[in-house]
C-alpha cells in the first residue's frame, strides 16, 4: 500500500474524525426529529371507538357546524340486519325507511336491500351531524359496526380540540397524522 | 304635521321594500338545506314472503354410537322442569372452585348459534345447524361422556343472520319436540330418535302475501316448544295465535284464533295460574295474550293486550303473583307489569306500569329468574348506570333495584345466561367467564369465577343436570362438573 494514498495519516486521525462524526450526526438529526415530532401538522385528533360512550358531545362541542366528528361504518363487522338498532328507532312498529321509523335525526343513513334478509347501511357524511345516536343504537344490541371518527377533510385540527376537552371518557387524543384514523374493524 | 306623516310613511315603505327584496332574494336563492323526503320503500325492499322450498323435516337419521353410562340429571326443556330456571336437583354441588375452575368433562363443536341443551335420562339434546350440509340437526349426546349417539337431520337453507340456531328442545319420557330456525316442528322418540311427525308452521299457519302472516321472525325462530300433557303447545302467529298438537299423532287438537294479528316473537309460552285459571301466557310481537290451558275450554283466547308491543322481544313472561305478570322488550324497550282481571264475561289485561331499560328491570335476551320475592336479571347495554350488571328487584317494585353487582362487575354485553341451583347462582358472561355466586335473600356474594373458554357470544341458556352444568358459546358445547 502506498503511503500517499492513505486518507488517514494515522490511527489517531481516524479516531478523531470518527469521534467528530459521532458527535455531529446526532446534533443535526435529533433537533430535526424533535421538530418534526412536536409539529402540530404531524398529529391529528381522533376518537378511540372503544372508549367512546356516544354521549353526543361531539355534535355540540366541535367548533364546526356540523361537527367534524362523523359516524362511520365498519362494513366487515356489520350484521346487515333488517331490524337494525342503528337505523331504526326503538319500538318501531314497521320496519321501513319512513322518517317516523328512522333513528337518525338528519336522515344521514341510507338503507338498501342486498338480498333477503340483508340490508346495507351507508352514512352520508355531508348531513351527519355527529350526534352518535346511531352508534349507540348499533352497540346496544347489534355488532357495534357503527362508530365515531373525526374526519380530517373537515377537522381544522385546533391546537386544543374543544371536543377533547369535554369528552367524558377521554376518548379523543392526538395520533400521528400518518395513522389519522382508528378503524374499529382493524384492531 | 303633513310632512311628518309623509316622512313616516316613507320610512315604513322603505322598510317594507327592503324586507320584500330580501324575501324575494331568499326565495330565488332556493332551499337553504338539501332536504329530501324520507318515505317507506326507499330501500328497494322487495315483498318478503316465506320461502316456498319444500323441507322434508326429519328426513335423515344417523346412528352414531351406543349409549354408555346412564347418569342422573334432568333439564327437560327451556328453563328446566318448573320453567323457572332453577334446578331442584339434590345432587350436592361444590361450594367453591380451585384456581383450575370446574373440570370440563367433555366438549364438542357446534354450528354457529345460541340453541341451548335439554337433558333427560342421561341424554343431552341440542337442535344444531350444520353450516356445511345446510341442515338442521337434532343431536343426541351421552351426558356422561359427550359421545354423540344419534342425529336426526334435514336440509333447510339458511343464511347466517347472527348465527343460526336458537331454540331448546322439549323432552318427556315418550316425546321430544323441536322447532327449527325456519319454524319447522319435529317430534321424535327421545331414546331411538324415531320420527313421529312434523309440521311446517310457515306453510300451515302463515298467510302468504301479508307481512303479519309471515311466521318466522327476524333473526330466525327463538321460541322453545312446550310439551304439556303430551300435547305440543306452539305459538305460530299468522292464521293461529296458538295451537296444540297431539304428540302421538301430530294432529292439531286445538287452535286459537288470532284477531289482533299477533306474530311469533323470540319468547316462549309460559303456563301460569292467574285468577285461579291455568293459562298459556305468550309475549308475542304486537301484544301479549293468555290462552286457556284447561281441558274444558283449552285453546280459548282469554285475554289479549296490545298496549305492550315492543318491536322485538326475547325474554319470556314471568308470573309476579297477585294476578300480575312481567313482560320484557329488547333493544332498550324495558319491561311492563300487566294485571289480569276478571270481567263479567271473562278476563281483561291492563298494563299497570311500563318503563324503559334505563329506568328499571329489563332484559334484552335472557328471561330473569324469580327467587322468593325477588327478581334477578343482567341489565342490557342500554340500561344507563346499571348497564350489564347483575341486579335484583323486588317483585312489587320493578323500578328500584335493591342490589346490583356494581360497575366493577359488568358482564360482557349483558346478554349471557344465568341459572340457579339452591343458594347458588351461575352466571356466564358473553366472553366465557363463569361467575359463581352465593344467594342470600336479596343479594349475592361472589364466591369465585373462572374463564372456562375464550368464548364468542356465549348466549345460549345453560342447563344443570345432576352434577353437570352444560354451557355453550357460539360454536362449542361444554359439560362441566360442578359437583362436590
Amino acid at each position: 500500500m502506498k503511503e500517499g494514498n492513505n486518507k488517514y495519516q494515522s490511527r489517531r486521525d481516524f479516531v478523531r474524525t470518527a469521534g467528530k462524526l459521532i458527535v455531529a450526526v446526532p446534533l443535526v438529526i435529533i433537533p430535526v426529529f424533535l421538530a418534526k415530532k412536536t409539529s402540530a401538522s404531524g398529529y391529528v385528533w381522533q376518537i378511540d371507538p372503544f372508549k367512546c360512550t356516544q354521549c353526543g358531545q361531539c355534535k355540540t362541542n366541535c367548533v364546526l357546524t356540523p361537527s367534524a366528528s362523523k359516524c362511520v361504518h365498519a362494513f366487515r363487522m356489520c350484521g346487515y340486519c333488517d331490524l337494525c338498532g342503528g337505523y331504526l328507532r326503538q319500538g318501531v312498529k314497521t320496519i321501513s325507511t319512513g322518517a317516523e321509523n328512522q333513528l337518525c335525526p338528519t336522515g344521514a343513513i341510507t338503507r338498501k336491500f342486498v338480498e333477503e334478509p340483508y340490508f346495507e347501511y351507508t352514512i352520508n357524511e355531508e348531513i351527519c351531524d355527529g350526534c352518535a345516536k346511531c352508534v349507540k343504537g348499533c352497540g346496544d344490541f347489534g355488532n357495534g359496526s357503527l362508530y365515531m371518527q373525526i374526519r380530517h377533510d373537515r377537522c381544522v385540527n385546533c391546537n386544543q380540540c374543544s371536543i377533547a376537552r369535554t369528552c367524558p371518557s377521554n376518548a379523543i387524543s392526538r395520533i400521528p397524522a400518518n395513522i389519522a384514523y382508528l378503524p374499529k374493524d382493524k384492531r | 304635521m303633513l310632512l311628518q306623516i309623509k316622512k313616516r310613511t316613507l320610512i315604513v315603505s322603505g322598510v317594507i321594500l327592503v324586507f320584500a327584496l330580501v324575501l324575494f332574494w331568499w326565495l330565488l336563492k332556493g332551499q337553504p338545506l338539501n332536504i329530501s323526503e324520507r318515505v317507506p320503500g326507499m330501500d328497494d325492499r322487495p315483498k318478503m314472503e316465506a320461502r316456498s322450498d319444500t323441507v322434508n323435516i326429519g328426513e335423515f337419521f344417523d346412528s352414531l354410537a351406543e349409549m354408555d353410562a346412564l347418569v342422573q340429571g334432568d333439564w327437560p326443556r327451556f328453563r328446566g322442569v318448573d320453567l323457572d330456571n332453577i334446578s331442584k336437583d339434590t345432587t350436592p354441588l361444590a361450594e367453591t372452585w380451585d384456581t383450575s375452575g370446574p373440570a370440563i368433562i367433555w366438549r364438542t363443536t357446534l354450528g354457529e348459534g345460541y340453541a341451548g341443551p335439554a337433558v333427560h335420562k342421561g341424554r343431552v339434546y341440542l337442535l344444531d345447524y350444520n353450516e356445511r350440509k345446510k341442515a338442521d340437526a337434532l343431536r343426541c349426546f351421552s351426558l356422561s361422556s359427550g359421545k354423540e349417539l344419534w342425529r336426526r337431520w334435514y336440509y333447510v337453507d339458511l343464511k347466517r343472520n347472527h348465527g343460526y340456531s336458537r331454540t331448546i328442545p322439549a323432552v318427556t319420557d315418550k316425546y321430544l319436540v323441536t322447532i327449527g330456525p325456519r319454524s319447522h316442528v319435529m317430534c321424535v322418540d327421545p331414546v331411538t330418535g324415531k320420527m313421529f311427525w312434523s309440521i311446517d308452521l310457515e306453510k300451515e299457519f302463515g298467510i302468504p302475501g301479508t307481512e303479519k302472516g309471515r311466521i318466522t321472525p327476524d333473526f330466525y325462530t327463538g321460541q322453545c316448544p312446550l310439551i304439556d300433557n303430551d300435547v305440543a303447545v306452539l305459538a305460530p302467529g299468522g292464521k293461529a295465535l296458538m295451537v296444540g298438537a297431539d304428540c302421538a299423532s301430530g294432529k292439531i287438537l286445538w287452535q286459537t284464533p288470532n284477531p289482533d294479528s299477533l306474530r311469533m316473537s323470540h319468547g316462549s309460552i309460559m303456563p301460569m295460574i292467574i285468577q285461579g285459571k291455568r293459562m298459556y301466557v305468550y309475549n308475542a310481537v304486537g301484544g301479549v295474550c293468555g290462552v286457556s290451558a284447561e281441558k274444558t275450554d283449552i285453546g280459548k283466547l282469554l285475554w289479549t293486550t296490545t298496549e305492550w308491543s315492543p318491536a322485538t322481544t326475547a325474554a319470556s313472561p314471568l308470573f309476579l303473583g297477585n294476578n300480575e305478570i312481567a313482560v320484557f322488550g329488547s333493544y332498550g324497550a324495558g319491561c311492563a307489569r300487566i294485571v289480569i282481571n276478571t270481567t263479567g264475561s271473562g278476563y281483561s289485561a291492563t298494563v299497570k306500569e311500563q318503563h324503559k331499560a334505563t329506568n328499571g328491570l329489563a332484559s334484552d335476551q335472557q328471561t330473569p329468574v324469580i327467587i322468593g320475592n325477588y327478581i334477578w336479571s343482567v341489565l342490557p347495554e342500554n340500561a344507563g348506570a346499571l348497564k350489564k350488571q347483575l341486579v335484583c328487584y323486588k317483585k312489587t317494585d320493578l323500578l328500584t333495584s335493591v342490589w346490583s353487582s356494581g360497575k366493577e362487575y359488568r358482564f360482557g354485553r349483558g346478554l349471557g345466561p344465568y341459572i340457579v341451583s339452591g343458594d347458588k347462582l351461575y352466571l356466564l358472561d358473553d366472553d366465557g367467564k363463569l361467575y359463581f355466586y352465593n344467594i342470600q335473600d336479596n343479594k349475592v356474594t361472589l364466591i369465585t369465577s373462572h374463564k372456562v373458554i375464550k368464548a364468542t357470544e356465549a348466549w345460549g341458556p345453560m342447563a344443570i343436570a345432576g352434577k353437570y352444568l352444560i354451557m355453550r358459546d357460539s360454536r362449542n358445547l361444554l359439560c362441566l362438573n360442578i359437583g362436590k
